[in-house]
């Protein structure tokens, strides 16, 4: 353990400050395919019509999944592990429930060809209005029943400390509905098995 | 990106003719805007022609009248780097140097810079919200929606978006001329006139013409130049579009102002030029800072703030005013 | 640079789906010949012109050290030299750069040896997943180029006064480093990794 506290030079180092570091999507096999996802542009309701025809059509399409040919994906067994909330899998059904959800994916020879044919779908939404997160609505909030964890926790005196604090800043901060976790995927299959980068 | 052809321009009047028989046709200089319209969809041309082959675009004059002429091609970086363009007028220099960021000012043009398109993100949303810009007669979803970002001066319920260019301000403050290039010939055009207001028809945002191709800038000497500066805030402090800017030049006798140029920037859908507050403020010493804000609010008593945006009323007079005693600490 | 401004051409700039898709099935985009001059060699391509100088170099010429992070010129782990000047390659056309010299992160070392930056990089730990250090260091190498060349920065108090790589502070490194994003937030690490390779110059 004498390394802690050192400052060693990163493994990486040499390879990340010269192109070299590899990342998934650095990673070349030849004849890989590219996918593009189509978003939902509205943010709650449900898919009337998906016409793909001039899609399927466009230079270097290989094919166009929609909620009509999708393969059935089965959701994770064993209730207790998935999240909290809804399971949604993708493109499973006409129902829409977030402005981005992927409507169509289209599979293509370059990335170009792909995110292109997308935008040649014809889409009609049935329209519902959106869910709006505000403060008010903090009230209605439920607490959904324990899976394998307590939700809840108590550490101190949270209201004791505010009411005896020398200053006391009240503010309303918003943050992005989103964040990012980042997954790069190349899938290479070769007769039977599959690698995933 | 939408597929598109591709071309190199030899000729100037040859891409003049071009652009005005052929309504697919773009010109592309530094592209820095055009690609990414074309990426959200907001722009489609077929065809694109390369303009940056183009004989004798690119210089940068310091003319001998105490003047400057830049042409249309020379870039951003360029212009800002360039010692007489700082000596003489520091508002142009500081305008370009606000903007964008290092990268960006390497490849985009003077030319393109003053044709960029707002940043409404409702115009440039691939998914097609109501938008009269972007597509006309579909309505304006900013007027009512998060309109934050958007115009207090000069706007219309058919469009409240607002120009993005720092260097138009410096331009409109110092009352720049633009020379173009078009079908019928060679014309100028006076900066206040360039970019228009939205009124019924914001698809346009300035008064150019198929056909029409800027080949250069030309700002006049005038005594106010050499006092100038551009201050511009905004949510980041840096390489962010400003929320409001002002572009102040001033002459001086001693600290008493003997004429000012105040135009401001993030506020309308062309530069804004304070005239009323320009006029109020002759005869007012730079030290009397009571009299300086007096005369810039005369040119508010027509602000109207949509609703998200009503600070942009207070913040942009106090830039104003911080720009203008900035220019004239160099007087 | 030039006014699309009658009803007929404004119209003809509309998104329309149905129309362009009658297009695209008709006619793929043709390619062109491009010839590129990247770190030193010319290397021939046949391209559509709609394919940007990241995806030529990525895809094409199988240089993968210049990063795509958001493809729309707002992130700079693009950034590469055209004829030695920072630029953001996603926000460049392949087909536009043939009397170019292109120099990407690959292109940097010299016969093994690393640029002072990437070797200073590596010194002060500018990095930790390392995706936008590519850019980062193309745009630094570039900038002190500019500050060497007496650039001034919007940092620059008195922009009327010449400007020096001497005068390259903190506050300047920053203000001309805002073009590359770091979600690791190394900034502190790569904005001493550049001021020790201006010290050095």
């Amino acid at each position: 353990m004498n390394a802690v506290g050192q400052p060693i030079l990163r493994v990486d180092g040499r390879r990340k400050v010269t192109g070299g570091a590899r990342y998934t999507a650095d990673i070349s096999v030849p004849g890989t395919a590219h996918a593009a996802i189509v978003p939902s542009s509205i943010a709650n309701g449900r898919i009337v019509s998906i016409d793909t025809t001039a899609a399927e059509q466009a230079p270097g399409v290989l094919t166009v999944l929609t909620h009509h040919n999708m393969p059935r994906m089965n959701p994770a067994p064993w209730s207790h592990l998935r999240p909290q909330g809804q399971t949604y899998l993708p493109l499973q059904d006409d129902k829409i429930h977030y402005a981005g959800q992927p409507v169509a994916l289209v599979v293509a020879e370059t990335l170009d060809q792909a995110a292109y044919a997308g935008t040649l779908i014809d889409i009609e939404y049935e329209v519902d209005r959106p869910a709006v997160f505000r403060q008010e609505m903090a009230s209605e909030a439920i607490e959904p029943p324990q899976r394998m964890w307590p939700l809840s926790s108590s550490v101190g005196d949270a209201n004791r400390a505010i009411a005896e604090a020398a200053v006391v800043i009240e503010r309303t901060y918003t943050m992005p509905d989103r964040h990012h976790n980042p997954m790069g995927r190349t899938r290479r299959w070769r007769s039977g098995t599959t690698t995933a980068h | 990106m939408h597929p598109f052809a591709l071309s190199k321009a030899q000729d100037l009047a040859k891409a003049v003719a071009a652009h005005a028989t052929d309504g697919q046709l773009a010109f592309i200089a530094g592209g820095t805007d055009l690609l990414g319209l074309m990426k959200d969809r907001a722009a489609l041309p077929e065809r694109l022609l390369d303009i940056n082959g183009l004989p004798d675009m690119a210089r940068i004059e310091a003319l001998p009248d105490g003047g400057l002429r830049v042409g249309a091609l020379a870039r951003m970086s360029d212009v800002a780097a360039d010692l007489e363009v700082r000596l003489r007028f520091p508002v142009i220099a500081e305008s370009l140097l606000f903007a964008a960021s290092g990268q960006l000012r390497n490849m985009a043009t003077i030319g393109g810079n003053i044709m960029q398109r707002t940043r409404c993100a409702y115009f440039r949303d691939e998914d097609d919200p109501p938008c009269n810009k972007r597509r006309p007669g579909s309505g304006c979803a900013a007027r009512h929606g998060l309109n934050r970002n958007h115009a207090i001066f000069g706007w219309s319920d058919a469009c409240v978006a607002t120009h993005p260019s720092d260097l138009a301000v410096a331009l409109a403050a110092l009352d720049a001329v633009v020379i173009v290039l078009g079908p019928r010939g060679r014309r100028l055009i006076e900066f206040a006139d360039f970019h228009r207001l939205p009124g019924s028809e914001p698809e346009r945002d300035n008064v150019l013409e198929r056909g029409d191709l800027i080949v250069a800038i030309e700002v006049s000497p005038r005594p106010e130049g050499r006092a100038s500066h551009y201050l511009k805030v905004r949510d980041r402090q840096s390489y962010e579009f400003a929320l409001a800017s002002a572009a102040a030049a001033v002459a001086t006798d001693g600290r008493r102002i003997r004429s000012a140029r105040l135009a401001l920037g993030g506020v309308a859908h062309k530069p804004w030029r304070l005239a009323v507050a320009e006029s109020a403020l002759c005869g007012t010493s730079l030290d009397d800072s009571d009299a300086l804000k007096s005369a810039i609010a005369k040119s508010f008593v027509d602000a109207r703030p949509l609703e998200h945006n009503g600070f942009k009323v207070e913040l942009a007079q106090r830039v104003a005013l911080r720009a203008l005693q900035t220019a004239g600490a160099r007087a | 640079m030039g006014g699309p401004s009658s009803r007929e051409s404004d119209a003809s700039f509309k998104a329309n789906a149905a129309d362009a898709a009658t297009k695209a099935v008709q006619r793929a985009p043709e390619k062109l010949s491009v010839s590129l001059t990247v770190n030193g060699q010319i290397r021939a391509l046949t391209i559509e012109p709609r394919m940007t100088l990241l995806d030529a170099l990525r895809e094409e010429l199988a240089l993968t050290g210049t990063k795509k992070g958001c493809d729309r010129g707002e992130c700079g782990a693009c950034t590469v030299h055209v004829d030695g000047r920072r630029a953001l390659s996603c926000m460049t056309l392949a087909a536009m750069q043939e009397d170019k010299k292109i120099t990407t992160i690959e292109g940097l070392e010299r016969d093994g040896a690393l640029h002072p930056l990437q070797a200073a990089f590596i010194e002060r730990d500018g990095f930790q997943c390392g995706f936008c250090t590519s850019g980062q260091i193309m745009s630094g190498v570039a900038m002190l180029e500019e500050a060497n060349a007496g650039w001034p920065s919007a940092a620059t108090a008195d922009v009327t006064k010449p400007f020096g790589l001497s005068d390259l502070s903190n506050t300047e490194i920053r203000e001309r480093m805002s073009g590359n994003l770091c979600r690791c937030a190394c900034y502190p690490n790569i904005v001493e990794a550049v001021a020790d390779a201006a010290g050095r110059s």
